[in-house]
């Protein structure tokens, strides 16, 4: 049996400008790996997908306690730094940016230490999209939780509050240590 | 089922450690005594790695019948990427180490990260590795790190090793997966 075990998997089956997956980080693990793939919003107008985490009170955390750091490379040949010192959301985690099918953003991304209370909660991430009609673009990047939070679920948003997600499956993994 | 992780070898530091070594079979950290011996590809993971000092570096090293390459014989490319300043594209020819950044003594100024393994059977091929790696130093800075390395030597490797710069490892945990 393979260490990594699938613990939820959840799709978008209605337009929703958030969706949030609770109760998945336990004690059970102290890492964790999430796909996305197929996710497309409503519409033609593109917008970054970003995520945020839940604490195990259920509570969804958009204080500015997020740190990131990523490089963002796009097709058309330039790149660039994208870094917070303190943000409430971790920027385009989900995305850099996706619009309607099928020009869609897909990730993976790692979470380290999340139930834990003593120990921040550290996110490695990478994406891929195309939007726009022309626009292909890769990210990959880091992000902190500096809060000694419980953690239990995440959720991912669309940046903009009036263009919907419309399409996407999200697969969190445990990876089990027999110790 | 293809794509599947399966634990060859575990780690968890109880006392401070100047190296660990995972793999390498009977000179590896754990009782395991596991040494990697196929042609898979390998993927080692570690959480809340600090140190007894501050801004001492857990450098990587890759072995050969469970004895450290020590030789100067690593290159490496790597970006850091850092929340308050411009990334950091680096690398190094003929180190003796594949490198990292220094950090703290307390979990909040630890790395978490994994890396990847390559070739590491083959006798007639080099040894490769990928990393990830998300660090918070002790001052503190917020670093991930992208890279890959190679031990430019036509040598079988069998394990993977942190080895501190300087002083000791005070606190890790260690896991090491086949990919299959």
């Amino acid at each position: 049996m393979s260490n990594l075990r699938l613990i939820n998997e959840t799709s978008i089956s209605s337009s929703v400008s958030s969706i949030s997956i609770t109760d998945v980080f336990t004690s059970d693990f102290d890492i964790y790996k999430i796909t996305s793939t197929g996710i497309s919003t409503t519409g033609t107008n593109y917008v970054d997908v970003d995520m945020r985490l839940i604490n195990s009170s259920g509570s969804v955390i958009s204080s500015t306690s997020y740190k990131y750091s990523a490089r963002v490379n796009l097709g058309w040949g330039a790149s660039g730094d994208v870094k917070s010192t303190g943000n409430d959301k971790i920027y385009r985690a989900f995305g850099e940016s996706t619009d309607q099918s099928p020009e869609v953003a897909s990730s993976v991304i790692w979470v380290f230490n999340p139930y834990t209370s003593t120990e921040y909660t550290q996110v490695l991430y990478q994406n891929t999209q195309f939007y726009g009609g022309s626009y292909y673009t890769s990210y990959f990047g880091g992000a902190w939780l500096v809060d000694n939070q419980s953690i239990a679920g995440f959720q991912c948003i669309e940046s903009n509050g009036s263009r919907p997600l419309a399409s996407g499956t999200f697969r969190t993994y445990g990876l089990r240590v027999d110790k | 089922m293809a794509g599947s992780l399966v634990q060859v070898d575990h780690f968890e530091i109880s006392s401070a450690v100047s190296t660990v070594t995972l793999g390498g079979g009977s000179s590896g950290s754990s009782s395991t005594n596991f040494a990697i011996n196929t042609d898979d590809i390998y993927m080692a993971t570690y959480r809340n790695v600090y140190m007894t000092t501050d801004g001492r570096v857990p450098n990587v090293r890759l072995t050969v019948s469970g004895s450290a390459d020590s030789n100067a014989n690593y290159d490496n490319a790597r970006m850091n990427l850092e929340v308050a300043a411009g990334h950091y594209d680096g690398g190094n020819n003929n180190s003796t180490s594949f490198p990292t950044i220094g950090r703290g003594t307390t979990s909040q100024e630890s790395s978490q990260g994994m890396i990847y393994c390559y070739n590491f059977n083959s006798s007639s091929e080099y040894s490769f590795i990928t990393w990830s790696e998300i660090v918070v130093t002790e001052s503190p800075e917020y670093y991930d790190i992208y890279g890959g390395g190679v031990l430019t030597t036509t040598q079988a490797t069998d394990g993977i090793q942190w080895v501190a710069n300087s002083g000791t490892i005070a606190n890790g945990e260690f896991t090491l997966y086949k990919v299959v």
